[in-house]
């Protein structure tokens, strides 16, 4: 019983995820289908799984 | 106002969702999504709109349009 | 009331519809239950003649053939026949009451109506009805009617009641009622058997088949199975007009019905219940449209399964089309009949659900009269409830809908059932109001009451705390308490002042090295004063340490190293490490003279990371976890304040440094004035010499992960562990079990379980275990300023009790991955319910609330596990399996084959047409770059990996690993007692003397158990680490030394089976063949300190006189044993001639002046008994000496066959030299010679007997030919076997049971 997770990777190419920034630096992979929570705000998106998994790495090298 | 073969044909598609074009006359309309609530609402459409009385019972006995247009004596 | 008589039943009668051979079957599982029974209220409003009531409703009956009709099982299976049913009055089942003069009428003709509907019909005799017409006012009256389901469905309640009506209505205006408008119950039977006949039907089946074809899981709300209840749960609720009529708008806007809408509601519901996207919901149809059943009252609903799938992204109104589309589709194959679904599916021998919860909609409304007395109608029963069925009634009249939902008692307490029609009522109202164009994702199941519970009440944890780092409070204390005992280790014991002054110098040293804030140490030491000084010292100048443990392989923590980058490698000694990027600080020989013991100076803030610490990483590498001081600091100021250590306190340093429990370990006390006691390195593992270290070192307080915990308690001096004032457990889950067993062993200690990822510094949630307790023991309350949210996969809170994934948040979270940001990205999210642009760590572990606030741990969501406490990401392991070279594929699991014992195992697939991988060499590879917990115990290779039917691994199907044991036999009876101790602790029937303990599966685990067995067994001081390098049965024997290297050593007169112990000595006498090895078996079972000492024939090993009498041979062992033990009381045991023997020594002891205190015998008769018997020749030495072994031959025998035999059956006299087995064959030979010849004299005392029961044919011995010769009482104890099997398991172990009592008594 495994619950669909929204951060689980998917090799899918399809835009279903964001990346968000708080203003300190701090990134956040997120789903797309959900409200973006208070005090976060996009940065990049909506993208693949992996391309925001690539943005949030390259941000913060 | 009297109820017409294309008025039920209308009202029918309007009920399941589809275009009065792809709902053939002689098909049953079960195949097509109709179900007890769907001929529940047709019976009160139809009492509501023309003064018509219907049973479920009769209706669902040949659930076709082409049956019902003759059960309610409506003109072809 | 006439019905055909019983048993006259034939082939007459018709058969079943299949709609009614399903209700058979399930009545025929419980002919008592009234399960069945489906039953109606109508309430009449008006005025009503009972007389004129009662003649509708016969003559409706009279209409109605599915009413008279009674149903037995004959040879042609279940058939119904026809019943007859009397004019009124005459039998006729109605019951009428006027109840006006009662003080509440309603209630007395609801109790009525509930004792009816608990009875069963008997469905051979009939008849199926009953009815009951109750006045309960001036113009209002109640008509019940319970039918058994099997003969009328809700469709044709409806026809039947309309009926009834319409009958009296028309007899009321005096007018005749008309042709009946029913069919015959036959026209059903035929069109049912039309349908079974023809093509229709196989196509149904077919696409059945195909839609189920992989065998979904299905979920369903209480998460289990169980079996049909005699009754069930209701709880019913009233859905307003206004809600209903934004229903009905919505279906419009999405163009569906309203219940649809209400179906789709519940999809979305079972989904976010239970965590799963598919869902199957159960349909009820009446099945009768276009069917010549719409005008035949009968049993013709069936239940039409609806796969759907509800993912968060998806909208309301995309879910509702496909349910639409769903049902549209279904309807096509409607006649295929529940039950035969499941049968074709295989389900109901697995008592498999084919669906989850059934939605019932029922929309028709009677718009009964009787003659112009409106009615109102109300359910009381639909039928069996298997698991929740939601009843939706419309009972037009603008009265909005009816829910009920039922739920069967054995799944769901009334308290869970109103919470989930709660809730589904609470959704439909919020769906109402919606967008449907909206994902589903906006919507969560948790009414507003418990979202506020689950997100802000069962939180309320904010608690100020001063902006203090890890290492300011340390130094805080060393200036309050200078010359307080801060750490001690064996010897050594340091205060405050010099535990800091040698600390601050090295930091001293490190800062001059490029030591500070933010920068990282990796610090590599085994554990000591010398790695808790380096671990203060990095903190001091700043640092933030990074643990390496030195057992794990190099490789590994060359790589940590290259991936962490710090400023610089502490270690102890030169070598420790291979030469890596950074520059490498030797503690040992270093001169830190020249630095000040002060506190360096150093600008370090909370924010500042304190340790970085690395965990599994599930693509193959590890990754480091950088902690803050404001994360470690919050927990430690929660530590404290939830349990307050005092100077007095001390606490135990156990848990390597490389886990982050340690870091409370080796901080907390340091923080409080209180005493850090430094285990030895590997001490973790030993739970003697744990229990020794608390004892003697006075520990107040230390942690177990919950199965060291386990090992722990079976360990005998842990309980005199009393000191302890706290235990905590954390690492994985703690099972009650185990909490049970701590509460008996150390009664008065507290235990407390916690719970937290590294990534959360330590810890997260704290329980404190209460005895009486029970279920799985929660992982509690959060701690100070934390948040957990236990959410579902649209991270909407799920209320209590419904799983969901557990998330944390609070200051406690790490900073980040360490040179990850990418992944740390993916773990460390945005939270939606704290404040605005904080965090929250998603750990991947399944948790649910409970009502009072507490969370219980479910599992992982993912492939990561905790063996013993240690976090494995398969996904690391696969990643190096699939690395080597001629591997294709890799999976890891952790199984379970034995109950408690788990172990991983490796699978890989190998390239073709290369030559297959070795395992062993594979482990060895493995070895190489992973820590030995991490290694699999087996690696299997396979052809393929087996898959499910939908293409996915299937690693249920992998296969379990076989143990493979060795040749040689043991060589000597220490080999052959290890080898039995191996396979018990292993589980195996046995064990080969070159079998390496860890090869087979054994762990560290099993190892802390098998040591403490050996070290029962054979009084011999064993260590785990001893284990580790002779891990075979032979190697460790050699290792054990001490008159065990070759097997003359055990030919002796004199055997040491367990020389050491302090009570009086045991002492064994040989059996017939002169060797006492069989009684090693006792050993386990008696006090770990009662010495046993066997004695031994002369002459096994050299050429020695044999005694030429009994009594010269018992003066010899006499003599021996005054050697180990001069001065009695002396208690002696002897098996066969063993037994004769200990009564001639014990009475020559006697004799001397010494007392005999035991005095006991397995199967031994007296001399005279066997005066009168053929003296043995050599098969009948043979023959005893394979009893000797264990074994009962009557064949003719050879040496060479007794050899063979031994051989095979691994018996370590299978070791004996040529010479020697012929010195047993003359000893048993003149052993026997001699017993015919001896006359015994009395022994004054009792004996302690064990007669081997089983039948043989020397029927005429009995324990009682002893009684001329022992003063005192015989006790006899019967045992169940025959003579040759006495010393064997488990017939020793009884005897051995029952001796370790009568000498626990002796002993006082």
């Amino acid at each position: 019983m495994t619950p669909t997770a929204p951060f689980d990777p998917t090799e899918s190419a399809a835009a279903t995820h964001l990346v968000l920034a708080d203003g300190h630096g701090d990134r956040s992979l997120w789903p797309g289908h959900i409200a973006v929570p208070a005090g976060w705000h996009t940065v990049h998106g909506p993208a693949s799984y992996a391309a925001c998994l690539a943005h949030a790495e390259a941000a913060g090298n | 106002m009297a109820l017409t073969l294309q008025q039920i044909r209308a009202d029918v598609a309007e009920t399941l969702g589809e275009d009065p074009a792809d709902i053939p006359d002689d098909e049953n309309l079960v195949d097509y999504g109709l179900d007890s609530i769907r001929i529940m609402s047709l019976i009160g459409r139809w009492r509501r709109d023309h003064g018509i009385e219907t049973t479920f019972v009769d209706l669902a006995e040949r659930p076709a349009i082409d049956a019902w247009a003759a059960l309610l004596g409506v003109a072809p | 009331m006439t019905a055909a008589p019983a048993g006259t039943a034939t082939a007459g009668g018709a058969p079943l519809t299949a709609a009614q051979s399903g209700m058979w079957y399930a009545q025929a599982l419980d002919p008592d239950s009234p399960a069945q029974n489906t039953a109606e209220c109508v309430e009449i409003h008006g005025t009503l003649d009972p007389a004129r009531f009662a003649e509708a409703l016969h003559r409706t009956v009279g209409e109605t053939d599915a009413l008279r009709v009674r149903i037995e099982d004959t040879p042609a299976g279940p058939r119904q026949f026809a019943l007859e049913i009397e004019p009124s009055g005459h039998g006729f089942p109605m019951h009428a009451a006027d109840l006006r003069d009662q003080g509440d009428p309603d209630a007395v003709a609801r109790a009525w109506m509930r004792d009816d509907l608990a009875d069963p019909f008997d469905l051979a005799t009939g008849p199926l009805f009953r009815h009951a017409l109750f006045r309960v006012g001036e113009r209002r009256w109640l008509w019940y009617q319970r039918v058994h389901h099997i003969v009328l469905d809700g469709f044709g309640y409806a026809l039947v009641a309309r009926r009834v009506a319409e009958v009296y209505s028309a007899l009321a205006a005096g007018e005749e009622a008309g042709p009946s408008p029913f069919g015959r119950l036959a026209e059903l039977v035929a069109e049912d058997a039309a349908y079974r006949a023809g093509e229709a039907y196989e196509k149904d089946r077919a696409h059945w088949s195909d839609t189920f074809a992989d065998r979904p899981d299905v979920p369903t709300l209480a998460g289990r199975g169980a079996l049909p209840s005699r009754t069930f749960l209701r709880r019913t609720s009233t859905l307003g007009t206004d809600v209903r009529d934004r229903i009905e708008t919505l279906a419009g806007a999405v163009r569906a019905t309203w219940p649809e809408v209400l179906i789709a509601t519940q999809a979305l519901y079972v989904a976010r219940a239970t965590g799963s996207a598919e869902v199957v919901l159960g349909l009820p149809m009446m099945g009768r449209l276009g069917s010549a059943a719409l005008r035949i009252p009968g049993m013709v609903m069936n239940v039409l399964p609806l796969r759907l799938t509800v993912t968060p992204q998806a909208t309301f109104a995309e879910l509702t089309r496909q349910v639409v589309l769903g049902i549209r589709a279904a309807r096509r194959h409607q006649r295929y009949r529940y039950e035969d679904i499941r049968r074709d599916l295989g389900l109901l021998g697995e008592r498999r659900a084919l669906t989850g919860p059934l939605v019932n909609v029922m929309p028709f409304d009677y718009a009964l009269d009787f003659a112009g007395a409106p009615c109102t109608a109300h359910n009381l029963s639909a039928g069996p409830v298997d698991d929740l069925t939601v009843n939706i009634y419309d009972r037009g009249d603008g009265g909005g809908l009816r829910i009920d939902h039922d739920g069967n008692p054995a799944l769901y307490t009334a308290r869970e059932l109103a919470a989930h029609q709660d809730r589904f009522l609470d959704l439909l109202d919020r769906i109402a109001a919606a967008d449907p164009h909206a994902p589903l994702a906006v919507h969560g199941i948790a009414t507003a009451a418990e979202r506020h519970l689950v997100l802000t009440e069962f939180n309320d944890t904010a608690r100020a705390v001063p902006a203090t780092t890890l290492i300011g409070p340390v130094e805080a204390q060393a200036i309050r308490t200078p010359d307080a005992p801060a750490l001690v280790h064996g010897d050594l014991t340091l205060s405050y002042a010099q535990l800091t002054g040698r600390a601050n110098r090295l930091a001293r040293h490190l800062a001059t090295l490029g030591v500070r804030p933010g920068a990282v140490v990796a610090v590599a030491l085994p554990r000591s004063a010398d790695l808790v000084i380096a671990l203060l010292a990095v903190l001091k100048a700043g640092g933030a340490y990074l643990p390496l443990d030195p057992d794990h392989p190099a490789d590994r923590l060359v790589g940590m190293v290259e991936d962490a980058a710090p400023v610089c490698v502490l270690t102890d000694v030169a070598g420790r490490l291979p030469e890596t990027g950074p520059p490498t600080v030797v503690l040992d020989g270093l001169d830190l003279s020249a630095h000040l013991d002060i506190t360096p100076p150093r600008a370090l803030t909370p924010r500042h990371p304190a340790y970085v610490i690395y965990t599994s990483g599930s693509t193959g590498r590890p990754k480091g976890v950088v902690v803050p001081h404001a994360a470690i600091d919050n927990r430690l100021r929660w530590m404290q304040a939830a349990y307050p250590l005092t100077a007095g306190d001390r606490v135990l340093q156990k848990t390597p440094a490389g886990f982050d429990v340690s870091v409370w370990e080796f901080f907390w006390p340091l923080r409080e004035g209180a005493t850090l006691v430094v285990a030895e390195p590997g001490g973790h593992k030993d739970p003697a010499y744990l229990a020794r270290t608390i004892r003697e070192q006075a520990v107040t307080t230390c942690h177990f992960v919950p199965s060291m915990l386990q090992v722990f308690l079976a360990e005998p001096d842990a309980a005199r562990c009393t000191g302890l004032r706290r235990v905590f457990c954390s690492g994985e889950a703690l099972a009650r079990e185990t909490a049970q067993d701590f509460a008996r062993v150390l009664p008065g200690v507290p235990l407390h379980n916690l719970y937290g990822p590294t990534e959360a510094a330590v810890d997260v949630t704290y329980h404190a275990c209460r005895p009486g307790e029970d279920g799985p023991v929660p992982i509690g309350r959060p701690v100070w300023n934390t948040r957990l949210y236990v959410l579902d996969a649209a991270l909407q809170p799920c209320p209590p009790g419904i799983p969901g994934e557990l998330y944390l948040a609070g200051p406690q979270l790490a900073t980040a991955y360490l040179g990850r940001p990418g992944l740390t990205a993916t773990r460390f999210v945005a939270d939606p319910y704290g404040a605005p642009g904080t965090r929250m760590y998603r750990t991947g572990d399944l948790a649910r609330w409970t009502a009072d606030g507490e969370v219980e741990y479910l599992g992982r969501t993912d492939h990561q596990v905790k063996l013993r406490g240690l976090r494995i990401e398969l996904g690391e392991i696969e990643a190096a399996l699939a690395a080597a070279p001629a591997v294709t594929g890799a999976c890891v699991l952790v199984r379970e084959d034995r109950p408690g014992d788990q172990r991983l195992v490796g699978y890989v697939t190998a390239a073709h047409p290369a030559p297959a991988p070795d395992p062993e060499e594979l482990r060895t590879r493995l070895a190489a770059t992973l820590p030995d917990y991490m290694v699999p115990g087996a690696v299997l290779v396979l052809d393929d990996f087996p898959l499910s039917p939908n293409g996915k691994l299937d690693r249920g199907a992998l296969p379990a690993p076989t143990a493979v044991t060795g040749d040689r036999a043991p060589r000597t009876h220490q080999e052959e007692t290890l080898a039995r101790l191996f396979a018990d602790a292993l589980g195996l029937p046995s064990v080969g003397v070159d079998d390496g303990f860890f090869d087979l599966g054994g762990t560290s685990l099993l190892a802390a158990r098998l040591v403490a067995r050996v070290r029962d067994a054979l009084g011999t001081d064993l260590t785990i680490g001893t284990l580790f390098q002779a891990p075979t049965p032979a190697a460790l024997a050699t290792k054990l030394g001490a008159g065990t290297g070759s097997a003359d050593d055990a030919l002796g007169v004199l055997l040491p089976l367990r020389p050491h112990g302090d009570r009086t000595p045991l002492f064994v006498l040989h059996p017939a063949g002169g060797i006492s090895w069989c009684y090693s078996g006792l050993l386990a079972h008696l006090d770990a300190h009662q010495p046993v000492h066997g004695l031994q024939a002369r002459g096994l090993v050299h050429d020695e006189p044999l005694p030429a009498t009994l009594e010269e041979m018992a003066a010899d062992y006499a003599g021996q044993l005054r050697r180990v033990q001069p001065h009695g009381p002396y208690r002696l045991l002897g098996w066969s001639v063993g037994g004769v023997l200990a009564h001639t020594v014990a009475v020559l002891l006697q004799e001397a002046g010494e007392r005999v205190e035991l005095l006991a015998m397995l199967d031994a008769y007296p001399s005279d008994q066997w005066r009168d018997q053929a003296v043995p020749g050599e098969t009948d030495a043979l023959t005893a000496l394979l009893r000797m072994a264990g074994f009962d031959r009557t064949d003719e025998l050879t040496r060479e066959d007794v050899l063979g035999t031994l051989q095979r059956e691994g018996s370590a006299l299978a070791g004996l030299s040529e010479r020697t087995l012929s010195a047993v064959v003359d000893i048993v030979v003149n052993n026997a010679r001699l017993m015919r010849a001896h006359h015994h004299r009395v022994f004054d005392g009792e004996v302690l007997f064990f007669t081997a029961a089983a039948p043989r044919a020397e029927d005429w011995l009995t324990h009682e030919a002893w009684t001329p010769y022992v003063s005192g009482a015989l006790r006899a104890h019967e045992i169940d076997c025959l003579h040759p099997q006495m010393t064997q398991a488990p017939h020793l172990d009884t005897i051995a049971a029952v001796l370790a009592a009568r000498l626990k008594e002796l002993d006082g």
